[in-house]
């Protein structure tokens, strides 16, 4: 077990650190950068003579060679400092840590719905199977599984708009501050968030659950006289337990992407709109240490669920 | 062609074609359904259907039923470049990674490793900030986003059938690297590829609905452009301009999903069975 830990735990660090590549490499093969975003962002301002533009290049660390810059980066990044935000000035930590507050919040609400969601539908559904309700239930993860996230959130602020009369895109308020008011943001954001990856385990759970209850220590258990409710929830399920665990962490590392779309259309403050904000006007601090902070998050969930995943199956760690 | 024919018994398959003609009709057919979308009837603008705008107006007062008709083909149009392009540029990746192994491998699962670490929409963005906004800008970004899948089902092709046993044979007779790849590896890798590459088309559409959602694909029409910010701010006016082109998106993902489950049901073996799926 420990040589896999190992191992699992060594490969991550390497995947992380491909990030870094990959992140600085992809913002640096294209012409444009934060100066000249700034510039054309401001037209009204005059426009600034070479010499200007490569003063605030100098300035932002953009003169110096690829290499140079990236090493700066790493270095500092190691030092936990991932430096100041080109298009603002401020230090890029502290405009990104209150955001990723708020999407871990909206993040574990989601993945709640989603497990709970995900498992019930499943096994009822599988429990039930042949029947009206598993017609019903496979429909409906269909449905969901095709409806673009985003657009529903659209139409759910419409809606509530028109039946209550209140905006819930906007507004926001810390879950500190006033925790009903943000359950009322983040809520509905979460619900919306959670429709696909509910609608994928929902799938996965009933399948797998299915199967186990046709197998042959299914009807050994039934002949013993276990009620059907029993064997699906107690025995099926437990089974369906592994291929669930596994698509979980696709569909977690889903969910962060989802949540970049989710926090514009509910007006969330969290790292996906700064990211998107900071894309628009390419600072390049900011945009590299975004990805960074969410491939983390997503490989840090993949080894969690790897790790999960060993404790649930003694052949992963043994081989 | 076999998966094709039995793909077509199973209730979903017939269901997710009539869709995928629906959808080509409306495609093909787009500039002349309904009115003019370039037509700006102000007089009606922001109305529900009615039988002269049967979908609707937007705020200039332009045809929704055509406007979605023309969004439609510009979706579809980059999601099948997308598609096309991140299969061809990740299955000759992933084929080099499986068949010739090695380091080359090592070094290209790792790099597969961390972009799929990335999220896709968070990946695909990062190159839109490096190429800039525009539907070239979003075609690159999410080619470099799809290219891990197809690369990855490529891969496993190539190193199954490299440790196969008429690949041993035909070797065993002499055959070189080049007579085993072109007689054998890409012969047999073409149909998994095919699969997850056609899947990918819908995905493609999605995503490029996001991104221009985002504000991404400046000026290109697409739906998910026609769900940005303008429409955000006449939704509460009128609903109908956001959900038909959500609406039509919709479709487009069930089409691809209904047609996937259908090929997956298909080539199972006694899946067609009730109460499997």
């Amino acid at each position: 077990m420990r040589s896999y830990l190992l191992r699992r735990f060594a490969l991550s660090l390497i995947t992380l650190w491909l990030v870094t590549v990959v992140a600085f490499v992809l913002l640096r093969v294209a012409p444009g950068d934060a100066v000249l975003a700034a510039m054309a962002q401001a037209p009204g301002e005059g426009t600034l003579t070479a010499g200007q533009i490569e003063a605030q290049r100098a300035a932002l660390g953009l003169d110096r060679s690829y290499p140079v810059q990236y090493v700066t980066w790493t270095a500092d990044l190691l030092r936990l400092d991932p430096g100041a935000s080109m298009a603002t000035g401020a230090p890029v930590w502290d405009e990104t840590a209150p955001r990723l507050a708020v999407t871990i919040q909206l993040a574990l609400l989601t993945i709640v719905i989603i497990v709970l969601v995900g498992c019930v539908l499943g096994v009822t559904a599988a429990r039930y199977r042949g029947s009206r309700i598993d017609t019903a239930v496979r429909s409906i993860a269909l449905a969901g599984l095709s409806t673009p996230a985003f657009w529903l959130g659209l139409l759910v602020v419409v809606a509530v708009a028109a039946w209550t009369g209140r905006f819930i895109a906007g507004a926001y308020s810390p879950l500190w501050d006033d925790p009903w008011r943000n359950l009322q943001h983040v809520g509905p954001a979460a619900l919306v968030l959670a429709v696909r990856p509910a609608a994928v385990l929902t799938r996965v759970v009933r399948t797998s659950t299915a199967e186990a209850l046709g197998s042959e220590y299914a009807r050994a258990a039934r002949a013993r006289g276990l009620s059907e409710s029993r064997l699906a929830w107690m025995h099926a399920f437990r089974s369906a337990m592994l291929p669930a665990v596994t698509v979980m962490g696709a569909q977690v590392v889903f969910l962060l992407g989802g949540a970049v779309l989710i926090e514009q259309v509910f007006g969330l403050p969290g790292i996906g709109r700064a990211l998107v904000s900071a894309v628009m006007s390419r600072d390049y601090t900011m945009v590299q240490f975004l990805v960074l902070v969410f491939a983390v998050v997503a490989v840090v969930v993949n080894l969690v669920i790897d790790l999960l995943y060993a404790r649930l199956d003694p052949r992963v760690r043994l081989s | 062609m076999r998966t094709i024919r039995w793909s077509w018994g199973a209730p979903t398959g017939k269901l997710a074609a009539a869709l995928l003609l629906a959808l080509l009709i409306m495609i093909v057919a787009g500039p002349f359904i309904g009115p003019d979308p370039s037509v700006h009837d102000i007089e009606s603008r922001l109305a529900g259907p009615s039988i002269s705008h049967p979908l609707g107006t937007d705020h200039l007062g332009r045809d929704l039923l055509g406007r979605v008709a023309g969004a439609a083909r510009g979706s579809v149009t980059v999601g099948l470049s997308v598609a096309a392009i991140s299969g061809i540029v990740g299955g000759l990746l992933g084929l080099a990674s499986g068949y010739i192994g090695g380091w080359l491998d090592l070094v290209l699962q790792r790099v597969v490793d961390s972009l799929m670490a990335i999220p896709l929409v968070v990946l695909a963005l990062a190159v839109v900030a490096a190429v800039g906004p525009g539907r070239g800008g979003v075609i690159a970004a999410l080619s470099v986003a799809f290219i891990p899948l197809a690369a990855r089902v490529a891969r496993s092709s190539a190193l199954s059938i490299r440790q196969s046993a008429y690949v041993e044979a035909a070797r065993a007779m002499g055959a070189g690297d080049t007579a085993v790849i072109l007689r054998h590896v890409l012969p047999n890798a073409a149909g998994p590829w095919m699969v997850v590459v056609s899947a990918q088309v819908g995905g493609a559409v999605l995503a490029e609905a996001a991104l221009s959602f985002l504000g991404a694909a400046q000026g290109g029409g697409s739906l998910g452009a026609m769900l940005g910010r303008e429409a955000q701010t006449y939704m509460y006016a009128s609903p109908w301009i956001v959900v038909w082109p959500g609406l039509a998106l919709a479709l487009v993902a069930l089409a691809m999903n209904l047609a996937g489950d259908a090929v997956a049901d298909a080539s199972t073996p006694g899946a067609m069975s009730p109460g499997r799926g």
